[in-house]
């Protein structure tokens, strides 16, 4: 699956408007450097994909520290006041959380009064799948508060968008790069870009 | 084959603990017409297993599945039928697999693995038609056998959505031999969340692709008549012999008997239908003409089953729109959780409703909370197998939990490429100056332009070249834009933005000092990014080309 050209074109256009103003002409180190470009490349990704959950997490988590703000800003220009805004529709309520909180203390008292009778292949194997599931939440912005089903059409998407992000910013770098003969011999122009 | 092999591993991989599997209900019904069941046994002298004869039976008996009551009523029949062996390979693969497999003895000895096989072949291939992709399996493969169908519920809940068929009239397969038959085909196992009319005459085709790689001349007779029923032959006597032969057929793949079971499903079919429906619809149909008495009897058995108050007419189309009507009215009240399904119904189809009905299988429980599980998971294999065409080599992996693994592992390597990216970028140029003090290219005006929002990015990038390189930025900028320009998307722009820097623009001289003191560790990253194991040639090709780069 790939990325629409929609989303590469909004992608491209406002990590460049976010490298302009972030970036370009000011004195700071490497490091600073390197972080407000991959901050500039994380939320035009978010923006370009504005209707999924992940972008909107991703969004806010990066609006979170203070210093990020500025360039936010400048990124989202009018979207800024309604991406950073928690959406409260698809946070569980803190009532809920607790219930499932509850929940799962719950049925893991149950499963350790059942392990005493012994792992059978399929339980290990349900198990594998939740501690993975966890793992999977905590990678996916803004998964943790997503059933299974609606995680893995989350992760699916922002696998799509991370491949464009990685092949956008691999153009960048061949692009601004020191030109080399080497680079330009072969035709795999198309290979990275899936 | 990936998906086969995902989807046919996905049954075991139940995320929660699967539904316990009564064993089948013996539940034999008292069949009227048992002179015509005789008969049909008769006419195929097979053996016959009872656990299937009661699988089936208490297929029959269970609620009628939601069967789309098209313009061919055998169509129903044969969907239903095919509904329910598919349910009785889904909840009784075990208990199945092992009978046919004791039964199985004039049949060529078959791995347990083709029909999951053909059916995802069709699935792929009837998805990527319906995608507009090329077709790049056959669905007939030769070499398939026929072996329990491990249904794969979510496999078979994809293929109903994909199926463009699903609620359309009977007519409008006419001529898509194809596409029905892998979307019907997808139905077998869906058959009791979905109905759709044509995924019946789908699985039906399936099965008879099947007998026909099995070399079984009759299926392949059926397969045609089943296609010139589509064509609009409606002659109930001819649906219903192809529709009964059809059912056999796929009643023996989904069910994932091997050949030798299929007479004995064809057998009991053919009982099952013959002794509840007794319809005079026999006669027509000496030998294999029971076949669509049967069907007609079966359905109005499952009619009368599931709603003894539905009159089953003795025309078969009378009997299919009570059968649709009671399947929807069965799902309703059989099943506590109703969530909005496809269900195509042959009359008029019925307004969308907000709640999906769906049909328990047989042998598994129907309350509520196993019914949502199930097609809680459907969804989730659903979108599993999406990640597994989106994640790179996930082909052989099957299983949940190693498919999830090469999700996070894959997901942490684009994060930590992202990451290198931007090292890179920051240290590619750090004298670059975006400013927008550009210098448009003349070609740039020249050029059309389809969306103003187009001229955007292409001024940024002009700018970021022009600005070190003023003398070459043009004709660079020039490329760059009519490479985005002409296809608006990455890859011309890519490959003009190699044929500009084959142009030779000058090096750097700024970002000289940086890159060749991160060079080396540059390239580590680099070999570790290859060490990740992406596993694609392209990463390599990419990674070793910052090498030579470096």
């Amino acid at each position: 699956m790939h990325a629409s050209n929609s989303f590469t074109e909004i992608f491209l256009k406002h990590m460049l408007l976010g490298l302009q103003n972030g970036v370009a002409s000011k004195n700071m180190s490497f490091l600073q450097r390197k972080r407000a470009i991959k901050l500039t490349a994380d939320v035009a990704m978010a923006f370009a994909k504005d209707g999924a959950k992940w972008s909107h997490a991703l969004i806010m988590n990066l609006s979170k520290k203070t210093e990020n703000r500025t360039l936010l800003r400048s990124i989202l220009g009018r979207e800024y006041e309604r991406l950073t805004k928690p959406c409260l529709s698809w946070k569980m309520p803190r009532a809920k959380k607790i219930l499932q909180r509850s929940f799962k203390m719950h049925s893991r008292i149950k499963k350790g009064a059942r392990q005493l009778r012994g792992v059978n292949a399929a339980s290990v194997r349900a198990g594998a799948a939740v501690t993975r599931t966890k793992v999977l939440k905590r990678l996916v912005p803004g998964g943790e508060h997503l059933d299974d089903s609606s995680l893995l059409e989350e992760t699916l998407d922002y696998v799509i968008s991370l491949r464009a992000q990685v092949d956008l910013m691999h153009l960048l770098v061949k692009a601004l790069d020191v030109p080399n003969p080497n680079l330009c011999n072969k035709g795999e122009s198309g290979e990275f870009l899936f | 084959m990936e998906k086969e092999r995902f989807c046919s591993t996905t049954p075991p991989l139940t995320w929660q603990s699967g539904n316990p599997l009564p064993p089948p209900e013996p539940e034999m019904t008292s069949l009227p017409g048992a002179d015509r069941f005789h008969n049909l046994n008769w006419d195929r002298p097979m053996d016959r297993s009872a656990p299937f004869e009661s699988a089936l039976s208490s297929l029959v008996s269970s609620p009628s599945s939601n069967l789309a009551t098209t313009a061919a009523s055998d169509s129903v029949v044969l969907h239903e039928l095919i509904c329910r062996l598919g349910s009785i390979c889904n909840s009784d693969e075990i208990s199945l697999t092992s009978c046919y497999q004791s039964a199985n003895t004039s049949c060529s000895s078959t791995p347990l693995n083709s029909p999951p096989k053909l059916n995802l072949s069709m699935m792929e291939h009837y998805q990527q038609s319906s995608r507009g992709l090329p077709v790049s399996r056959n669905p007939a493969m030769p070499t398939l056998h026929l072996a329990p169908f491990t249904t794969d519920p979510g496999f078979a809940e994809r293929a109903v959505r994909f199926s463009c068929f699903g609620g359309r009239s009977y007519g409008g397969l006419t001529g898509q031999f194809g596409l029905p038959e892998i979307g019907k085909m997808s139905r077998v196992s869906s058959s009791q969340s979905f109905m759709g009319s044509g995924c019946q005459m789908g699985i039906s085709d399936n099965g008879q692709e099947i007998a026909m790689q099995e070399g079984v001349q009759v299926e392949m007779e059926m397969r045609y008549r089943l296609g010139g029923r589509m064509s609009g032959s409606s002659t109930p006597d001819n649906g219903e012999f192809g529709g009964g032969q059809e059912e056999s057929s796929a009643d023996q793949i989904t069910a994932g008997g091997e050949t030798s079971s299929r007479g004995n499903k064809e057998n009991n079919a053919r009982k099952r239908k013959a002794a509840p429906k007794g319809k005079g619809k026999e006669a027509p149909l000496s030998s294999s003409g029971t076949n669509p008495s049967k069907i007609a009897e079966e359905e109005d058995s499952n009619a009368k089953r599931s709603k003894p108050a539905e009159t089953n007419g003795t025309d078969q189309d009378v009997a299919a729109k009570p059968k649709a009507e009671q399947n929807g009215g069965a799902s309703s009240g059989g099943d506590a959780g109703q969530k909005l399904g496809k269900e195509n119904n042959a009359k008029p189809p019925e307004p969308p409703k907000d709640y999906i009905h769906v049909r328990a299988r047989r042998g598994q429980a129907t309350d509520s909370h196993s019914l949502a599980e199930r097609v809680r998971r459907e969804k989730i294999s659903e979108r599993m197998k999406f990640l597994q065409d989106l994640v790179p080599g996930c082909n052989k992996v099957t299983g949940k939990a190693v498919m999830l693994d090469e999700i996070i592992n894959y997901v942490q390597s684009l994060q930590r490429q992202v990451e290198f990216l931007s090292m890179k970028l920051a240290t590619v140029n750090p004298q670059l100056d975006f400013s927008m003090e550009n210098l448009l290219p003349k070609d740039m005006h020249q050029a059309h332009r389809p969306l103003p929002t187009q001229v955007y990015p292409l001024e940024a990038i002009s700018t970021a070249f022009s600005c070190p390189h003023q003398p070459q930025g043009n004709p660079l900028q020039s490329v760059v834009t009519n490479g985005l320009e002409n296809q608006c998307s990455l890859n011309p722009l890519n490959s003009s933005l190699r044929r500009s820097l084959n142009m030779q623009l000058p090096p750097f001289d700024g970002s000289g000092d940086a890159t060749s003191q991160l060079g080396t560790f540059w390239e580590d990253d680099l070999q570790s990014f290859i060490q990740m194991g992406f596993g694609q040639s392209q990463e390599n090709s990419f990674s070793s080309q910052g090498f030579h780069g470096k």
